[in-house]
């Protein structure tokens, strides 16, 4: 009888320049994406993505939105996002083209760290992998985020099955 | 000891001739045959680019159609083969068994609107039918750009899971 069991790939970090990444709000949807991650070449069955996120002091009852884009053939992205860290602006007919993979919620006006994750990008997608995929940031917490670049970071876990 | 993995088959278009869609001009797609196929899931994706400029009511929706048994298909009116699909039993309220892929609203002229990957599995609740298709809902008046072939697409990449 095999046994199937997950295999945890290495973390890697997913660049994306956070660092004092101006606030916006949701309607104007200025944000920031990551490069893209390949998964032609990791061969991941899922991947975890999580990460740190510094506010400054910020504005309370409002949020930092984490959306996951996709390709459908390892070219073109949704959204129309590209394929290295850059700023993108998505309004919110144009956004819900990505997939939600996270919402973190400022309750107060205090500079903190958030961690958020470990969120399957699989399960974003339908539960299957897109060939390339990456992650946008909206940071609506009414003021920008720190500014130091290592007080923030983005990485995955690449998850494969192993039977034994 | 053996690693289960992800291989992306050829990226492959769905035929839908996209001249001859337009309001009250629905399309659906030929089938694609599954049970020759033999995909795991299919990520499903694609584009439109408009010439005239939508208004803020618009919308295009992607469904899937699929067979439970190879031979008829769900949705009053679906055939299997490129063509008009006049269903007057579908609208986004009732699907009449087919099933949302992508549901685009209409905001900018001169955008191109990229959607996807989407899974086909999970719309199917987990397996894939033995033949499927796509069904195109347009609720614009605008006209898509046809100048270059490759603005407007649906295409999808088989996804089988190798044993390694």
């Amino acid at each position: 009888m095999a046994t199937s069991t997950p295999n945890y790939g290495t973390a890697t970090t997913i660049t994306i320049t956070l660092a004092s990444l101006a606030s916006s709000t949701v309607a104007s949807g200025v944000g920031r994406q990551s490069n893209a991650v390949d998964n032609t070449s990791d061969l991941a069955v899922d991947s975890h993505v999580g990460g740190k996120i510094n506010t400054g002091t910020t504005t309370a009852n409002l949020s930092i939105e984490i959306w996951a884009f996709g390709s459908y053939d390892g070219t073109s992205f949704a959204g129309g996002a590209g394929s290295t860290d850059a700023g993108l602006t998505l309004v919110p007919t144009i956004k819900f083209l990505l997939r939600p993979i996270f919402t973190i919620w400022v309750p107060d006006t205090t500079a903190r760290v958030y961690t958020w994750g470990p969120c399957s990008v699989a399960q974003a997608f339908g539960g299957a992998m897109p060939r390339k995929w990456g992650i946008w940031v909206l940071n609506s917490s009414g003021a920008a985020l720190n500014a130091t670049p290592g007080n923030h970071e983005l990485k995955y876990t690449p998850i494969k099955f192993t039977s034994t | 000891m053996a690693t289960i993995t992800p291989s992306y088959g050829t990226i492959t278009a769905i035929n839908i001739d996209w001249t001859l869609i337009g309001l009250s001009a629905n399309r659906q797609s030929d089938a694609v045959d599954n049970s020759s196929n033999l995909m795991d899931d299919a990520l499903i994706g694609g584009k439109f680019l408009f010439t005239g400029n939508p208004t803020t009511s618009d919308l295009i929706g992607v469904y899937a159609y699929g067979s439970y048994d190879g031979t008829t298909f769900i949705g009053n009116g679906v055939t299997g083969s490129e063509g008009t699909y006049g269903n007057t039993l579908f609208d986004s309220q009732s699907l009449d068994g087919l099933r949302t892929v992508q549901i685009i609203p209409m905001v900018f002229a001169s955008l191109s609107y990229i959607f996807g990957p989407v899974s086909l599995v999970n719309l199917f609740n987990g397996i894939m039918p033995i033949k499927w298709g796509i069904i195109v809902d347009w609720k614009t008046g605008a006209s898509l750009d046809t100048s270059v072939s490759t603005n407007n697409e649906i295409r999808y990449t088989p996804l089988t899971y190798v044993i390694n």
